[in-house]
């Protein structure tokens, strides 16, 4: 109980840090800095930005997952494939496909389709889940009492979805916040690239803390938001499959137009930037193929991505242990507590630690240690739902038959439950670990001299426009993503611990 | 608290004396004491949230009781500072549900308590199989593959395997269906008999309890209210909370004069024990018997008929007093709502005095 | 396919070593080639153009032994974490782009005076006088312009003209860049905090933010905005390659001591706190010396050289005939340049 209690206070410093912060330098200050027309200017775009990708994406992700799972569309298991795999492709890849073709993206036009093409299949999975697990009996009811195919999905169908359409607009719209590269390269300022412009003028000035304030308060708001409308389901976890098919839908006349929907999204979202990638890469100019540097960026970001990946999840361990194990009041706060994480975009996390450890940890700073801290701060809550889902695979009564039938807590451990939870912790730690291969944001400002990840070295190329270079950055970080993106398409992993 | 009546002269495969236990502020065992005779079957019977899991845990030893001993076998494996973990006390254990292993097959999992050379042999899961009631072939499945009711089996087979002498079931019939339930627990008692294992199981079926058991002892609130035969506890509940929790129950009131009491059920036999005095008599349902017009009996009106085929419950309202009443007769010859019949009470009943 | 723990963390262990082999080998780590081995490490903190750097950085080695290794950002971001990190900090050397940088990391006491003969090696102009640090280039503000677009009687004839509402939507700077921050902060020396505040809110209804000067001039050449504020050498490099992104494109040096022509100078000082204060002499004194000078100009840089005696490379217009407007370095104030573009909602 202590060690996670220590735990969730290292992964709050970033919030404690903002807080504090705001209260040294007094109410007026604040003020002042935050009732500008510029913050003004930034809420608006991000508000517009959140309102219309959340929307967007959750009129394609559901649409998409109908066609997938209800109807009779021609080669079902490959599109569902191809509608997932946009994961793979970091949103500043996206964006790089894009602007390097043309420079006619930019604006809020370009950054609205540029995100939603990237972020719609955090709601088309958990819908598409959801949909493959709905009793078929509440449907044909419905039609039994006189309403029609639209009618009824519109009032039987759509609330029984609103647990999942409401996670993956939430995770859209934090997403959506802590984004930067993308938005940067499309040139619309939004918090995290204001917040990025300050410090790379002031570094961890006033104006960039506030701004990291008013930042980190809009995704607490969202994320209160979101636990009053969903109450305790975090996940959208389902049951057991549902008791017979459901009768799918047939297309008809419907499915070239369909095929067409299906296949045009999936050009626009996988086929433009991974095609604006393979054009850099074979003729780009700006360089050769230095093949030492990508051995030596790989390298580097596989090392940071599994020492991450592994000390996240070790934390993340004995806290999602109490909680599944010991309900209780404390336990509750603390599972609430770390929750919050999702809350504290990676910038604001890299400029608290960078506040922080000048000031308290001179040691640590500018060292790998805090940057893989920071990283296995921001996944925490990832790591959470993850080891929360693994643990819930062996539950106590397991160690009570095992321990009757004469084995002892070693014993059980080792015969019982590790082989139970080994695959939920495997899915769990390959998550981590591609959320970090492709994390940008806090890597720029954390990383000690000399070390450069994929993603650093990639944007570096990209700032100098030397997108020739940049390319086989891009491709790499793809290529590594790709494997964990399939996991996502299995139907083992019903629980969305993105 | 009742002690149990049943003889002490075989050996006991469980003792249990003054057992308590709290969470938190919750008294979930108030000193409980009871005896489970070898090679018998007990049965715990109570409403839920009475206690009887945790019992049935605090025997298995996978919790500690806060006063209290636990023998098992004559030895003392809990209580005075001792306490022996739960795989050292060889004692089986059924959980609601089976709980089988998922990660493993049927024969792994049946012989997960085996070592050495016994798990590696196929026999004994074979053998375990046979005395289950299912096919060899089940072996190479998956729990996911199999029913409800044969998961119950296998998790049976599997507490047997390492032949323990006591075997604990926490309401194992409670998840299948109601078709299913006789046969898997007549099987389940022929498997007991074969290995001479002692069983206590814990249910809040009283049907359950009443025919799987030799002894029952009926829970609430932490204590037991009576532990005998399922005909003791039946016929003679301790109290009225122990009839009408084991089965339906007709309660008169009404005086007693020398072993006789007249009701407006017609005259009412007194089990020996009580005199004198006013009571409140028990009458059971099967106790009510349809008589011809010339025989001693009160009238009533048939209200409504529940027909079960094999039996019959009639809804009957009795003519002098207005008590409506329940009756059950057998299927052979159902009287028709709204007639008027003659009924009469078989058998003495149970009487207890009024502040019970 | 059941993900199979054991080969994840086999495969990561040895990913994580290789991670910690690759992070122990800098990408600023020169070869040393020829010298002696057991001369100390200098830590640069450089916000100059990285591929400059490491060509002067490589030379010096060459000729001292000394190793440097390079963190690389921002003139700003660098600035303020040198002030952050104060005594502990592990630089030894500061080298920007421009010069408000290094005034503010002076103000704060963090150099130690530049020895005198690097000091000699430059005009006095380039240099504080407090001699807290000494510059080793320049660079001239330009106004760049899509040829097509602009005539030349449209052509602005200060850097102040670009607030006037004719120029709404037609011009594009790099707002968050140290770059364009200094000219601000030349406008600011020269003009007054009134005027600059009312060009910069001109600027906020008329200007284009892009990221970077590249990205301004590659937007002129494509005829999206028709003119752009940035540094002379950008041009000169691109036509040095393939021109593909300035053939559409002219450069006007304002001229006349205009706040436009305001000559950015590159600066380069000793850290106080220092654990190897001579070697961080040698450097500095390396980057203004003839030697470091002439790798400045034969390199693709194009920025000017300003050592005694040093010669810009062919194709630029002199330095002789820029004209640029006098200023005393000490008082570019680049905190108050971004106080009053965070007022105006630049930043």
């Amino acid at each position: 109980m202590l060690l996670s209690g220590l735990i969730v206070l290292v992964a709050l410093i970033p919030l404690f840090f903002v807080i504090g912060y705001v209260v040294s330098i007094g109410w007026d200050q604040a003020i002042a800095l935050t009732w500008r027309p510029r913050v003004g200017e930034l809420l608006r775009n991000t508000g517009l930005l959140v309102a219309g990708c959340v929307t967007l994406a959750s009129v394609i992700g559901t649409g998409m997952a109908w066609l997938v799972e209800r109807t009779s569309l021609p080669g079902r298991r490959v599109w569902n494939v191809l509608l997932v795999a946009p994961l793979a492709v970091p949103a500043f890849v996206n964006s790089f496909g894009w602007v390097s073709l043309t420079a006619k993206v930019e604006g809020y036009a370009g950054a609205l389709m540029i995100v939603t093409l990237s972020y719609y299949p955090l709601v088309y999975l958990p819908v598409a889940a959801m949909l493959r697990g709905l009793d078929p009996a509440l449907e044909e009811t419905a039609a039994a009492l006189g309403y029609g195919p639209w009618s009824t999905f519109v009032r039987v169908v759509l609330p029984q979805l609103r647990p999942a359409l409401l996670g993956g607009s939430l995770i859209v719209a934090l997403h959506l916040l802590a984004e930067f590269g993308a938005l940067q390269m499309l040139r619309f300022p939004t918090f995290t690239t204001a917040i990025y412009d300050q410090y790379r003028s002031s570094f961890n000035g006033p104006a960039a803390n506030m701004l990291a304030a008013v930042l980190l308060l809009s995704c607490l708001l969202l994320l209160t938001l979101e636990l009053r409308l969903r109450g305790h389901q975090r996940y959208a976890r389902l049951g057991g499959g549902s008791a017979r098919d459901i009768p799918r839908r047939r297309l008809g006349r419907a499915a070239v137009p369909s095929l067409v929907a299906v296949g045009g999204l999936t050009t626009l979202a996988l086929g433009v930037p991974i095609g604006s990638l393979v054009f850099w890469l074979v003729t780009g100019s700006s360089t050769g193929f230095p093949l030492g540097d990508l051995a030596a960026r790989t390298a580097t970001s596989l090392g940071l991505g599994a020492a991450g990946a592994i000390l996240t999840m070790a934390l993340a361990l004995p806290i999602a242990w109490l909680c599944v194990r010991r309900r209780g009041r404390l336990t509750m706060l603390l599972e609430r507590s770390t929750y919050f994480g999702n809350a504290v975009p990676g910038i604001v996390v890299a400029l608290a630690l960078v506040t922080v450890t000048i000031r308290f940890a001179q040691p640590v700073y500018q060292t790998v240690v805090l940057l893989v801290v920071a990283y296995a701060i921001m996944f925490l809550p990832r790591a959470m739902v993850s080891v929360r889902a693994a643990l819930v695979q062996a539950p106590p009564v397991y160690d009570d038959v095992s321990h009757a039938l004469g084995s002892g807590p070693l014993e059980t451990l080792r015969r019982v439950t590790l082989p139970l939870i080994a695959p939920g912790l495997g899915a769990g730690t390959a998550l981590v670990f591609l959320a970090i291969v492709t994390e940008l944001t806090a890597t720029l400002l954390l990383a000690p001299i000399g070390t450069q990840t994929l993603a650093t070295q990639f944007w570096s190329n990209t700032s100098s426009m030397a997108y020739g270079a940049a390319a086989p950055y891009a491709a790499l970080m793809v290529l590594l993503s790709a494997p964990v993106t399939v996991l996502l398409t299995r139907d083992r992993w019903r629980s969305m611990p993105i | 608290m009742t002690t149990s009546r049943m003889t002490t002269s075989r050996m006991t495969s469980v003792t249990v004396r003054n057992l308590t236990k709290s969470f938190d502020s919750t008294t979930v065992l108030r000193g409980i004491d009871l005896t489970v005779p070898e090679e018998s079957v007990t049965a715990i019977l109570g409403p839920s949230g009475c206690g009887k899991t945790t019992l049935l845990r605090l025997i298995a030893g996978f919790d500690g009781p806060d006063e209290g001993e636990i023998f098992l076998r004559g030895q003392l494996v809990c209580g005075g500072g001792r306490f022996v973990a739960p795989q050292h006390r060889r004692v089986g254990y059924v959980p609601q549900e089976g709980a089988l292993f998922p990660h493993l097959s049927v024969a792994g999992n049946i012989s997960f308590g085996l070592r050495g050379s016994e798990r590696r042999d196929g026999h004994r899961v074979e053998e375990l199989l046979e005395l289950v009631g299912l096919e060899p072939v089940v072996q190479q499945r998956f729990p996911h593959q199999l029913s409800g009711g044969q998961q119950q089996r296998v998790a049976l087979a599997r507490a047997l395997a390492p032949r323990p002498s006591l075997i604990l079931l926490d309401e194992p019939f409670s998840s299948l269906d109601a078709a299913l339930r006789e046969g898997t627990g007549r099987a389940v008692l022929e498997a007991l008999k074969a290995t001479h294992t002692t069983a206590l199981l814990v249910t809040h079926d009283q049907s359950e309890a009443l025919s799987l058991a030799d002894q029952v002892a009926v829970m609430r609130d932490g204590t037991l209210a009576q532990v005998g035969t399922p005909h003791e506890v039946y016929r003679a509940p301790a109290d009225l909370g122990v009839a009408e929790f084991v089965g339906a129950a007709v309660i008169v009131d009404a005086d007693v004069v020398d072993g006789w009491a007249s009701s407006d059920l017609g005259p009412l036999a007194v089990m020996p024990g009580f005199d004198t005095g006013p009571a409140r008599l028990l009458v059971r349902p099967e106790q009510i018997e349809l008589v011809g017009s010339s025989q001693v009996g009160v009238e009533a009106r048939v209200v409504d008929v529940s027909y079960f085929g094999h039996d019959a419950a009639l809804h009957l309202e009795v003519l002098a007093s207005g008590r409506l009443v329940t009756a059950r007769v057998s299927g052979t010859s159902v009287p028709v709502p709204d007639t008027v019949v003659r009924v009469s009470v078989t058998g003495p009943v149970a009487a207890y005095s009024p502040e019970v | 396919m059941r993900f199979n723990a054991r080969v994840a963390s086999a495969a990561g262990l040895v990913a994580v070593v290789l991670g910690v082999a690759a992070c122990g080998t800098s990408n600023g780590t020169t070869d040393p080639g020829s010298g002696s081995g057991d001369r100390a490490t200098l830590t640069l903190y450089n916000a100059q153009h990285e591929d400059l750097m490491k060509l002067m950085v490589a030379d010096f080695t060459k000729a001292t032994g000394i190793k440097v290794n390079m963190r690389n950002g921002e003139d700003f971001e660098l600035a303020n974490q040198l002030v952050q990190e104060g005594a502990a900090s592990p630089a030894d050397v500061f080298v920007t782009e421009n010069s408000p940088a290094m005034t503010l990391v002076d103000s704060k006491g963090l150099f130690v005076p530049v020895d005198d003969a690097a000091l000699a090696q430059v005009p006095p102009q380039f240099a504080p006088s407090d001699k807290g640090w000494v510059g080793f280039a320049a660079r001239s503000t330009v106004f760049i312009y899509n040829a097509e677009q602009v005539k030349a009687a449209a052509l602005p004839t200060s850097i102040m003209d670009l607030a006037k509402p004719e120029w709404k939507d037609k011009v594009g700077i790099s707002a968050a860049g140290a770059d364009f921050q200094a000219i601000v902060s030349a406008v600011l020396a020269l003009k007054g905090e009134p005027a600059t505040a009312a060009w910069l809110t001109g600027l906020k209804d008329n200007a284009k933010v892009y990221q970077g000067n590249g990205a301004v001039m590659k937007a002129v050449n494509a005829g999206e905005i028709q003119g752009g504020v940035i540094y002379h050498y950008y041009w000169y490099k691109d036509q040095a390659e393939s021109g593909a992104n300035s053939n559409n494109v002219k450069q006007l040096f304002f001229g006349n001591q205009d706040p436009g022509a305001f000559l950015s100078i590159s600066g380069a000082g000793v850290i106080k706190s220092s654990k190897h204060p001579a070697e961080a002499q040698q450097l500095v004194k390396y980057l203004n010396s003839p030697a470091g000078q002439k790798v400045l100009a034969d390199s693709k840089a194009l920025e000017y050289p300003i050592g005694n005696g040093a010669t810009a490379n062919k194709v630029l217009k002199p330095l002789s005939e820029l004209s640029p407007p006098t200023v005393d370095v000490t008082t570019l104030n680049g905190p108050k340049v971004v106080e009053l573009m965070q007022q105006a909602g630049l930043l």
